[in-house]
């Protein structure tokens, strides 16, 4: 099945704001056992979680607007059947939340609702795109057993190197072979590529004139707006006032508490994107190309050098005046931003140069919207990063003891016990 | 090239003194009158006491003397808000903060609350690192310094002796484990011990310097007056269990069909000489090098993934694209290590005589979070390490698994023991000299 982001965000009645907080912070401290809502008994859930964002955040400039509630997911197959799931199953839950936010009527109403506020995502990130969440547990459990298995038989298993999978698939006969991966992980590379192919040729086959007077117009007009383009960048970046001041938001403690408690951690980021429709624009021009780079070109489990992020997304928010980030990832804080400024510096700029924390606040200084500067200045870019980030109140992991790396050699253990080549690096997946 | 002023650097910087000072003692300390301690800590300046770079030791040299201030000690010493708030978030937190603790990993038997001191109960604002030549010059060093905390308005929260040194042919210390220790030491820009190899920049070590991200300022606290050449300090007391950590390997060799010294080793990555583990080794060769990376050992069949020294520092194996990727990310996370064993060596490894021994682990890094603290989290508690499943470091981790790579087949120790535990731990600043000079005048 297909991995989609479902991103619910409503406005919150300014009266109901505490009783709302009051009313999701419990099952978040206990979501194992909390006798409100299972999340595990969605078997299409891999992660979800409720926050709230202020109105003051991340700076005061946008007091007017009411606090907001978001409630996202990332699930199995379609949005429309996960809400009408939860509507079904946790009733009381969902219409006492949504009681509290604005234009709620009645549980009725409540699948349109929710569905006519839901702002999916403008890039999203899928580290093993087609694998179920209940194919992850089956593909765990299958590895277990057989590294058991290999604990108990390993003298055995060495005297005959060459057999060693054999006989281990003969011990596991009964499972089923695993469901072949979509189309576009094997084959998304190459696509990605021939557009991008195609694209040049025509741009340059235009200017040459080989493809005709219309042909040559365009790309003649397309690099005059290039041109234009980089012009009125690199004179918006001059004049950006990048935070450098040291201070740290009052929210730090709370994003503290909820983080490092056990394998994964999730990040939820809230910043104000500059103001005028040249950073809209270029903010959404560059989401569009992280969603088709994630869509074709990262589909296994490494986003440009990243290999610890299950899901990720990028939201727009209603208000287009802020940016919304959310990320499940393996290990520390410190560890995933490192990780960011070692191997995605160019994407992360490209999206937070076109933020702020507020009036003359901004995202690092960058040149040529990626090239230079921006997350690569360390300590400036990890303090932006911590001072837009918030608290979650509910946090839920289907699987918050498997890494990214574990979930892909879990699916390389099951494919490789079917398949006749390369037993050496089979062996090592063990 | 990078110049330091060596005469403002406190010398434990440059060097752990092991070739001439044979003894040491590390006091954890209360400030229970500032003025007091001020007056002392101007007096020791003064009389040129505090080791700096330039003080180069001979075959003379009696005594070496650093000291290191907590958080709450700066606090004590009445500096002001803005200037408190100016030092790194890990530092004001403390070791012993809730969300520190679950990061270094010291929970349950290993939680705060349980440690002898540089918890809540029993705070430290002062560490005194005093070493000395010999036995006799040490004990006469220990009374008067004793003498003088007493005067300063300093009580000893709690004071670790370094144990007789043990030593190989090869000049490295001992740990009680019965391995070399000390092999893998930083090479560091500008310092006067850099000699070949790459070097990391001095920003990694000592602040107001280029760091390793294309050479920015890591931020500086207060000023660059007062910052600069100071560095952060972490200690931490390792209380070793020998006769447990022998007994297992024994136990679990036999029931793998091998032998205890092969793996240990392999738990380590070194053999008992220092020498790397390498691919097809059964016993230990003897010849002790640092210049290696883990490129000719990607799949972990010499030197497992999971084992010490490769959580430790993964070199150029791992952490990117390729080796000079992997390299350049795992120089971002060096620590300088300073520490000695505390305690003597327990005579028959397989069997406890019921005294306290184990590592007083120091460290210097200009970034606690980005240096010490991800190397704790990130590599040597990772259940996750290199993708891993549920492993932990197998020599000072707490319980998990541990996969020895191998052909064809990998080996697996279920359920290993923890050998290791924290007794007491602390960050601190070392202050530069001039940065102790306006302390005391303040």
């Amino acid at each position: 099945m297909q991995q989609n982001p479902m991103t619910v965000i409503t406005a919150i009645k300014p009266d109901s704001l505490q009783a709302l907080t009051d009313y999701l912070k419990p099952i978040g401290k206990d979501i194992k056992k909390n006798d409100v809502i299972q999340f595990s008994n969605y078997q299409q859930l891999h992660y979800c979680s409720f926050f709230i964002i202020p109105s003051n955040h991340p700076s005061g400039n946008l007091s007017a607007t009411p606090a907001l509630l978001v409630f996202e997911a990332n699930i199995d197959g379609e949005v429309s059947t996960f809400i009408n799931d939860l509507i079904n199953d946790n009733s009381v839950f969902m219409n006492t939340v949504y009681g509290y936010c604005q234009d709620y009527q009645n549980n009725a109403q409540l699948g349109s609702y929710l569905r006519s506020h839901d702002y999916g995502a403008n890039a999203f990130y899928v580290a093993h795109p087609g694998q179920d969440r209940n194919v992850i547990y089956e593909q765990q459990q299958l590895r277990k057993d057989i590294e058991q298995y290999v604990d108990a038989n390993r003298s055995t298993l060495v005297e005959q190197p060459e057999k060693i999978r054999e006989t281990i698939a003969n011990h596991f006969y009964s499972t089923s072979k695993p469901k072949p991966q979509p189309f576009l992980n094997n084959n998304g590379d190459m696509i990605f590529k021939a557009i991008l192919a195609v694209l040049v040729l025509t741009l340059l086959g235009g200017l040459l004139g080989f493809l005709g007077v219309i042909t040559q117009i365009i790309a003649i007009a397309v690099l005059v707006l290039a041109a234009v383009y980089a012009i009125a960048l690199r004179s918006h970046e001059s004049s950006d006032k990048q935070d450098s001041r040291p201070w740290e938001s009052p929210n730090i403690s709370a994003v503290q508490d909820v983080e490092d408690r056990q394998l994964q951690n999730h990040l939820t980021s809230v910043i104000e994107i500059k103001p005028g429709c040249f950073r809209l624009l270029t903010l959404k021009v560059v989401l569009f190309g992280i969603n088709l780079v994630a869509k074709l070109v990262a589909t296994k489990g490494d986003l440009s050098g990243i290999v610890t992020i299950h899901f990720a997304r990028w939201v727009i928010l209603p208000d287009k005046k802020r940016l919304l980030f959310m990320s499940n990832y393996d290990g520390s804080w410190e560890n995933y931003l490192g990780e960011f400024i070692d191997h995605a510096s160019q994407g992360l700029t490209a999206v937070w140069t076109n933020t702020q924390l507020g009036k003359n606040r901004g995202f690092p200084d960058t040149k040529w919207l990626f090239l230079q500067g921006g997350s690569r200045d360390e300590q400036r870019f990890k303090a932006f990063t911590r001072n837009s980030q918030l608290a979650e109140l509910i946090w839920y992991s289907a699987y918050p003891d498997l890494s990214v790396k574990n979930i892909g050699n879990n699916r390389s253990i099951h494919e490789g016990l079917f398949s006749s080549s390369n037993l050496a690096a089979w062996l090592k997946c063990l | 090239m990078t110049t330091l002023n060596l005469q403002d650097v406190q010398g434990i910087v440059f060097s752990g003194y092991n070739k001439y000072m044979s003894c040491s003692s590390y006091y954890l300390l209360q400030i229970n009158d500032a003025n007091k301690t001020k007056a002392w800590l101007k007096n020791l300046l003064d009389q040129g006491q505090i080791t700096h770079g330039e003080d180069k030791a001979t075959d003379s040299t009696e005594n070496r003397l650093n000291l290191a201030i907590s958080y709450s000690g700066l606090e004590k010493l009445q500096l002001d808000e803005a200037s408190l708030n100016s030092f790194e978030r890990s530092y004001r937190e403390g070791m012993y903060s809730a969300h520190r603790s679950t990061l270094l990993g010291d929970q349950d038997g290993d939680a705060p609350e349980q440690w002898l001191w540089g918890n809540k109960a029993n705070s430290v604002d002062v560490l005194v690192l005093l070493f000395s030549k010999d036995a006799s010059i040490h004990a006469a060093s220990q009374k008067q310094h004793q003498a003088a905390f007493k005067k300063a308005g300093l009580s000893i929260v709690w004071h670790l002796d370094a144990g007789e040194k043990r030593q190989d042919a090869n000049g490295f210390a001992i740990e009680h484990f019965g391995f070399a220790d000390g092999i893998s030491d930083p090479v560091v820009e500008g310092f006067p011990t850099a000699s070949g190899g790459a070097a990391i920049a001095t920003g990694e070590f000592l602040l107001g310097y280029p760091n390793q991200y294309d050479g920015k300022l890591t931020q500086i606290p207060i000023s660059e007056q007062f910052g600069t050449n100071g560095t952060y300090l972490v200690l931490r007391q390792l209380k070793q269990d020998v006769a447990a950590f022998w007994t297992f390997m024994d136990e679990e060799a036999a029931r793998q069909g091998i032998t205890a010294d092969y793996l240990a080793a392999k738990m380590v990555g070194r053999w008992q000489s220092g020498a790397l583990v390498e691919p097809n080794q059964d016993t230990d060769p003897k010849t002790v090098s640092n210049d290696f990376d883990f490129s000719k050992d990607p799949d972990g069949k010499g030197c497992p993934f999971g084992a010490h020294i490769r959580r430790a520092n993964p070199r150029a194996v791992g952490l990117g694209i390729d080796a000079a990727e992997s390299l350049k990310v795992a120089n971002r996370h060096r620590l300088l290590r300073r520490g000695r064993s505390y305690g003597n060596a327990l005579e028959n490894p397989r069997s406890d005589d019921g005294q306290e021994r184990g590592l007083v682990f120091i460290c210097l890094n200009a970034n606690i979070e980005r240096q010490f603290e991800f190397v704790q989290h990130t590599w040597i508690n990772n259940v996750k390490f290199a993708g891993l499943y549920d492993e932990d470091d197998p020599l000072i981790g707490r319980v998990g698994n541990f996969t020895i790579q191998d052909e064809p087949l990998r080996r697996r120790v279920c359920d290993f023991q923890q050998f290791v535990s924290t007794r007491g731990g602390g960050y601190f600043f070392l202050p530069s000299l001039s940065a102790l000079g306006i302390l005391s005048n303040s």
